[in-house]
């Protein structure tokens, strides 16, 4: 993603290099039907992410459940193979600018000597193409915690073992010393020597927690991502637990990516917070900023359907309608279907145009077909003549939301059918509107020119 | 309520603020509406202090020890295990020595050689017709078989093939499903498809029916033969065990972690998915020792399993069938150590399940 190339200056005090460097990230997860297993469609559940975790920072990713943040967690954790784009280690600010450039030329026309930068670069830093040595120092280096502290830990374990294994396997100590140093972590979580020996269900859903964050502390990892690690607990301990994570950042200088769901949680742990919307981010900025002065609906409606603790009359207001199956993403702005300000420019679509008919259950049950040519160009099929008419005056009058009847460029009856036509979207990308404050709401870019 | 109060007490400040806030009547109460969300909160984290330290304190620094050394401290206090376990060692030491085991006197009342040098009642082929299924008396605890042979002789010299038998298939059929099942559950995707597929038409083939088409084929058959054919076809459920057993444990997020922390494939198999899938397969291992030994008595009765003169438990029972009503004894014993030794595995299986699981310790 071009737009991103100009963010490259530090947004915080604590900021420094990029510790971990996302571009165009995409998993997609195949959808299978019938006896052969046949692919009918793709699961989008990251789809073309692209930011900077930087040493020292805590970066916080947010968005409803499904959203795709966990499985970005995983995938940056490197436990599961992105299907487009690349995460890339340690990867320095030359090596991205090249990266960047490289990648923005299409594939036939990179020179052979480009083409040799990048696979160096890549068998350097990219988690899924790394050397054998570069996967092992990443792998060292980048730990994830869990969000379920009691299906995290081998009930089979003692919690020497749970916590010391990884410095057997890695050689890093035996006997005697391995079992000093497991007492150091223990302690550095707040147990202790005389959990050693006990099992995993002997604890507390905190006290698991711990134990999953020495595990992850054992190898002195550089990157840690934790996946909801407080969201099973509860809201006493979460605290005990975040003061933990806080003061172990500061202790060893950390670098956290924080997916949660819960907007008071990622506050208080963020320096910066990226917001997920199926499988995109679709605003990012500094913690302060994004609370502050939000620019995108989507985080408003996040903020504003969070609990109040200052004002507890305040009526919560939650987002409207389900989130769209992310194997057919809505086109443009994917939160156009839900936004409070849809704009006509924000991606109206046949796929709209259905579901406000299917509000109208007499004229929808006659909807008998729906031939497309195209996501904005299609034929309604209606079963009688009387339901197409009804359904061309209402597109005509205004009896559809507004937004969407402004981005209707063509309308006509034929009979029971009825043509519409909506307006082309380009694809929505994210701007930079100020100190590295993105956003894609076109509400708050470039191309609100275009409105 | 005494444990709120005592923890108000020791919290001198909050105490003090609640006093003045609840305007002193009614000080009793924990839940007075008097506490402010500060109070509150200060008593919650006490307790939660307090709470850890209690923790703490409950048992001191462990012993180095492991998960099987953990498992045997915990089944040698078990009765079950016990029982379970002299059970199974006097089944064995049947089938390993009878010959020894048959001449423990108490057991073998009658030691007499009538025809001397392997005419005693303590050779099991030996027979004399006109003692045909005589019920039991003083002299011969279990009676006589419808040939006339000593029972109890015969009870003792059948548990060799039918431990054999029992044992081998329950032990080698486990080997193959844990070997298969866990490459299908573990691998996935066209490993899992081709394994399932292969496992699924072993599947449709009835046991008995495949041991009487194949046995019906071998010239000789011993108690190997009748295993080996048992064996074939009796992994198929068992690698269903074990194959749904790993999948679901291989998406336990500790596995993920392991992964994260860089294990291979061969240490996750070994060091966290199998450890944590085995439970379900002991038992039913436990339970497919006894099913195999009626199987094979199945197949004796139908005239395909061991071959006369071999003795086994299966034999005798089959045997006995043609007359239950006349001689019930005759099926009484050696079924009744069918039974005990299935019997005796099960507890055996349960409490192994329960000794290597800490959740159930």
């Amino acid at each position: 993603m071009t737009t991103l190339h100009h963010q490259t200056a530090p947004t915080t005090p604590r900021a420094g290099e990029p510790v971990m460097t996302l571009r165009d990230v995409e998993k997609h997860f195949p959808v299978k039907e019938g006896v052969i297993q046949r692919v009918v469609g793709q699961v989008r559940a990251v789809d073309g992410v692209s930011f900077e975790v930087r040493r020292g920072e805590t970066l916080g990713l947010v968005g409803e459940s499904g959203c795709g943040k966990t499985t970005l967690g995983r995938a940056i954790a490197g436990l599961i193979q992105p299907t487009g784009g690349g995460i890339y280690f340690r990867l320095g600010d030359i090596d991205r600018a090249l990266v960047d450039d490289i990648s923005a030329i299409p594939e036939a026309d990179r020179t052979s000597a480009q083409r040799d930068r990048l696979r160096r670069i890549d068998s350097a830093h990219r988690i899924d193409e790394m050397s054998g040595e570069a996967w092992r120092t990443y792998r060292r280096n980048c730990q994830m915690v869990f969000q379920d502290a009691f299906s995290s830990l081998n009930p089979r374990q003692l919690i020497k073992d749970v916590v010391g294994r990884p410095l057997r396997v890695y050689k890093e100590a035996s006997g005697s010393e391995l079992t000093e140093r497991v007492v150091g972590l223990l302690e550095s979580v707040g147990l202790g020597r005389q959990h050693l020996y006990r099992y995993p269900h002997q604890f507390s859903g905190g006290q698991r927690q711990r134990v999953s964050i020495a595990r992850a502390l054992a190898l002195d990892p550089e990157f840690i991502v934790l996946d909801e690690p407080t969201s099973a607990l509860d809201v006493s301990v979460q605290a005990q637990i975040l003061n933990l994570l806080h003061e172990l950042q500061e202790e060893r200088g950390l670098t956290y990516l924080f997916i949660s769901h819960d907007l008071g949680v990622v506050q208080l742990m963020s320096d910066r917070i990226a917001v997920m919307y199926l499988g995109e981010v679709v605003e990012q900025g500094t913690a302060e900023e994004l609370f502050e002065d939000p620019r995108h609906p989507y985080t408003e409606a996040l903020l504003a359907a969070n609990p109040d603790v200052d004002d507890p009359d305040a009526e919560m207001q939650g987002l409207e309608g389900t989130v769209p199956d992310p194997a057919n993403p809505p086109e443009g702005c994917r939160f156009h279907t839900r936004c409070p300000v849809a704009t006509p420019i924000c991606g109206w679509e046949v796929d709209d145009a259905v579901a406000w008919l299917n509000l109208d259950p007499a004229v929808f049950e006659s909807l008998a077909d729906v031939e497309r040519r195209s996501n904005f160009d299609a034929t309604l099929v209606f079963g009688d003549e009387a339901s197409a008419a009804t359904v061309t005056k209402a597109m005509e009058n205004g009896t559809v939301p507004s937004a969407m009847a402004s981005a209707l460029e063509h309308v006509s009856t034929d009979d029971n059918k009825v043509h519409i036509r909506f307006a082309d979207v380009d694809p929505v990308e994210l701007e930079d509107i100020g100190d590295g404050h993105l956003t894609n709401c076109v509400l708050h870019t470039s191309r609100r020119r275009k409105l | 309520m005494t444990d709120t109060d005592s923890e108000r007490v020791k919290d001198k400040t909050g105490r003090a603020r609640n006093t003045r806030a609840g305007g002193g009547g009614g000080s009793g109460d924990p839940a007075a509406p008097s506490l402010t969300t500060e109070e509150r909160k200060r008593r919650d984290r006490h307790t939660i202090e307090k709470a850890e330290l209690s923790d703490r304190e409950i048992g001191g620094i462990g012993e180095e020890s492991s998960l099987w050394s953990d498992a045997w401290d915990s089944l040698k206090r078990k009765p079950i295990f016990l029982v379970s376990a002299f059970l199974i060692a006097v089944f064995v030491a049947m089938a390993v020595a009878p010959g020894v085991f048959a001449s423990i006197p108490p057991l073998f009342v009658d030691q007499t050689c009538p025809e001397g040098e392997g005419g005693c009642w303590q050779n099991p082929q030996y027979a004399e017709l006109g003692r045909s299924a005589e019920s039991p008396s003083s002299e011969h605890w279990f009676g006589h078989d419808v040939q006339g042979r000593d029972q109890v002789t015969r009870v003792v010299y059948g548990a060799r093939n039918s431990l054999t038998i029992g044992l081998l298939v329950a032990g080698s059929a486990t080997v193959i499903a844990l070997l298969l099942g866990s490459m299908a559950g573990y691998f996935g995707r066209w490993a899992d498809a081709l394994l399932s597929r292969i496992t699924d038409i072993w599947f449709v083939i009835p046991l008995l029916l495949a041991g009487i088409a194949f046995l019906n084929i071998v010239p000789r058959r011993g108690p190997l033969q009748v295993a080996a054919v048992l064996t074939a076809f009796g992994w198929a459920s068992m690698m269903r065990i074990v194959r749904s057993s790993v999948i679901s444990e291989k998406n336990q997020e500790y596995v993920q972690a392991a992964r994260a922390l860089g294990a291979g494939p061969i240490r996750i198999m070994f060091r966290h998915i199998l450890p944590n899938s085995l439970a379900p397969v002991l038992v039913f291992t436990t339970i497919t020792i006894g099913v195999i030994i009626g199987a094979e008595a199945t197949l004796s009765f139908l005239g395909v399993g061991l071959q006369l003169p071999a003795i086994s438990w299966g034999l005798m029972v089959s045997e006995a069938q043609r007359r239950v009503q006349t001689s019930p004894h005759l099926l009484l014993y050696p079924g009744f150590f069918v039974s005990a030794t299935v019997f005796a595995f099960i507890l055996m299986g349960d409490a192994l399940r329960d000794a290597l699981d800490p959740r159930l310790r």
